[in-house]
């Protein structure tokens, strides 16, 4: 199964599992945004935004194994 | 001294003397630059005792050591002086453009300190220091004068100014710079009015001496590259922090109706998309810096057609969530005038808010205010009331003196939903389901402002209930925040990109020569909290625990609605919060340093001072 490529953005980085920017994810077929942020064990309310394949998507969208996922941290607001 | 221009200047309006002497080592090597120059010359310099608008109050100016040198955000400024607002210690930092022009006119820090008998504007092109006649801009509004300046003196200068709100000490004044950014916080526009001091133009030719100049330009194309990198990096910038404003209220912590809750059902209507979609023009980018946060913006009505730069959240939030101007184009136009009015947006949307709700009461009644009213929505009232402010007319003359004094004046309850800390209104978050973010504005040297420790993702990923470990890391945030201000650096490649802080030891090393690590450079931060606090407990009587309460509003009344309603934080969680908070920074129950702790940081000179204060 090929696996889900995420990307996070900025400072909750150091909430994903051994704070790297960059992983795979590999899950057994379909999964939405938030089961795979729960099967992260991030709370989903961390995350302002997400795309997907360069697409802005809601969190309850579904993601198909090789997608590309960049998930957004909430900017500090100025 | 590597990294730094290597001068002081020293400005005196009452005698029109200036003095340029050579920067103290030892306040480079105990200080850093920037915010750690303003605390120590505040401390050093203003007489204990002495009037935020008298002769003897000064105001330092600061650049950083790595300001102005080749990498991502060498653009900022720090502004300090005894505050209006605070009665204690006040700073304010902005970007633009004009740090690394000081920087390379000659000066570590700018103290100008007396009062002009008429109203003048100092003029710095590099050693050619001129104290001239601002009589025609008087009265004029910030951005106006900025514009006045440039056509007079050129594009290459670099201009601060103050607005009419300045020239009056409203106590929220701001300083502008860059038509649309502003050192905003703390009053120090009022100062800079208090001293008959119009504007800053400053240009400079000179270099900065580097350690290793190769190493330095390697390091910061290293830098750039790494920020080029991140993953998101093109995403950033279309919508700045505008872009948060759909997440604040998601997790309801965005300030609506005087902070009367925390969700606003038109925010959609405000946030960065409507931005973007609606009166962006630009980006707009401060100096050296790659992430352009900035959005030049313009808004044509019938009635008007208007620039500004912004606006950025906390505008947003202040002007549009907490008066619940519902579009961003009045958002927008809002913005606008508080800048032109020389205004800090954060403390402007967050008085009318408070005059909006005391209208509502029935506080302030329709007679007191010349038979109109001031009503939540309205931009026509907001706009009407920030102009009665600026020029201290009637119930705006009450009002410039903040939340705080205007409470005292308005009474009838009001003190409980006047929303600052230590006399600094509240900053965009609405913290009642926030414990470390409460805790933050509860304990920021400057009152209630969020740029010392921003923990709400914090609060999130920890859980909004726990308090277990949040005054622990406010206070390395706290360290960490500040430590940009030192340096003058814009913090914002690490909080937005995920910029990795090792990057900052090595470029350090490369302008300066000296080796320091991350946790070295902290050290001079945690210096620095314990003498701003220091600073304020000398000037400010009975100053200790009970200024860093939050209003009463949010120890007592429940959220309403939102995805947070019911949530408030009783005095007793507040309580336990400050106990800890107080213990892990070696300060005692009342708030004030211990003789071991301020040892411990390097400011044994502040012992005598604060030894009789203790109980
Ligand atoms: S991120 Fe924004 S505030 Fe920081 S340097 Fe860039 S434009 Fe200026």
């Amino acid at each position: 199964m090929e696996p889900i490529k995420v990307s996070v953005r900025g400072h909750v980085i150091k909430y994903f599992p051994g704070e790297q920017e960059r992983f795979e994810f590999v899950s057994e077929g379909p999964i939405s945004i938030l089961d795979m942020l729960k099967a992260l064990s991030v709370d989903p309310l961390l995350i302002m935004m997400v795309n997907v394949n360069g697409v802005k998507q809601p969190k309850t969208a579904m993601l198909q194994p090789g997608d590309d996922v960049l998930l957004f941290s909430p900017p500090a607001g100025g | 001294m590597n990294g730094y221009a290597g001068n002081i200047l020293r400005v005196n309006l009452t005698n029109r003397t200036h003095s340029i002497t050579p920067l103290p080592q030892d306040l480079a090597d105990n200080f850093l630059g920037g915010r750690g120059f303003v605390a120590k010359l505040m401390w050093d310099e203003i007489p204990p005792g002495a009037d935020p608008f008298g002769p003897e109050n000064k105001v330092i100016i600061s650049p950083g050591p790595l300001t102005g040198v080749f990498l991502p955000g060498a653009g900022k400024l720090e502004f300090g002086a005894k505050s209006p607002a605070t009665g204690g210690y006040g700073d304010s930092n902005v970007g633009g453009h004009i740090s690394p022009e000081i920087k390379y006119a000659g000066f570590d820090a700018i103290i100008i300190e007396g009062i002009a008998d008429e109203p003048v504007y100092l003029f710095i092109d590099d050693f050619n220091i001129e104290i001239r006649p601002a009589a025609e801009l008087w009265g004029k509004g910030a951005l106006e004068s900025e514009t006045l300046l440039k056509q007079d003196l050129g594009d290459e200068f670099q201009i601060a100014t103050i607005g009419p709100a300045g020239e009056n000490k409203v106590l929220f004044a701001c300083i502008s710079h860059d038509f649309g950014r502003q050192a905003g916080r703390t009053g120090i526009g009022a100062v800079m009015g208090s001293k008959n001091l119009k504007a800053i133009a400053v240009h400079g030719t000179k270099t900065i001496q580097l350690a290793d100049p190769v190493a330095t330009l390697e390091k910061g194309k290293e830098m750039f590259a790494a920020c080029f990198e991140k993953p998101g990096f093109e995403e950033w910038t279309p919508q700045g922090t505008a872009g948060v404003t759909d997440w604040v209220n998601e997790i309801g912590a965005f300030p609506t109706r005087n902070f009367q809750t925390g969700y606003f059902p038109k925010h959609k209507d405000i946030n960065g998309e409507a931005l973007m979609r609606k009166i962006k023009v630009t980006d707009k980018a401060c100096y050296s810096c790659p992430i352009p946060c900035g959005k030049y913006s313009r808004v044509k009505k019938a009635e008007y057609d208007i620039h500004v730069e912004g606006p950025e959240y906390e505008t947003i939030a202040l002007i549009g969530g907490n008066t619940e101007i519902d579009n961003i184009e009045d958002c927008a136009y809002a913005n606008y005038i508080l800048d032109e009015l020389g205004l800090d947006s954060i403390s402007g949307g967050n008085v009318v808010g408070f005059a909006m709700e005391c209208f509502e009461k029935g506080i302030i009644k329709s007679e007191d205010i010349s038979g109109r009213s001031l009503k939540f929505g309205s931009v026509e009232d907001f706009v009407w009331l920030s102009q009665e402010i600026a020029y201290r007319r009637g119930i705006g003359s009450v009002l410039a003196d903040g939340v705080r004094e205007a409470a005292k004046v308005f009474g009838q309850g009001s003190e409980k939903f006047a929303i600052h800390v230590k006399g600094v209104e509240w900053s965009g978050y609405e913290a009642r389901y926030a414990p470390a973010m409460m805790l933050s504005y509860m304990t920021a040297d400057v009152g209630a402002h969020h740029n010392r420790s921003w923990a709400i993702t914090f609060d999130v990923a920890t859980g909004r209930d726990k308090l277990e470990g949040k005054a622990q890391r406010v206070i390395e945030l706290q360290h960490i925040r500040p430590l940009f201000d030192m340096l003058c650096l814009c913090r914002l490649q690490w909080v937005e990109l995920g910029f990795e802080l090792d990057w900052y030891p090595q470029i350090f090393k490369a302008v300066t020569g000296k080796e320091l690590t991350w946790d070295d450079l902290l050290a001079f931060s945690e210096r620095v909290w314990n003498l701003t606090r220091s600073y304020s407990l000398r000037e400010i009587e009975g100053f200790g625990r009970s200024f860093d309460y939050p209003p009463a509003r949010f120890m007592e009344e429940p959220i309403p609605d939102g995805p947070t309603a019911g949530k408030y934080m009783p005095k007793e969680v507040i309580d336990r919060l400050l106990d800890e908070y107080y213990k892990l920074r070696g300060w005692d129950n009342n708030g004030i340093p211990s003789a071991a702790q301020l040892k411990k940081v390097g400011l044994g000179f502040v012992e005598s001072t604060i030894a009789p204060l203790r109980k």
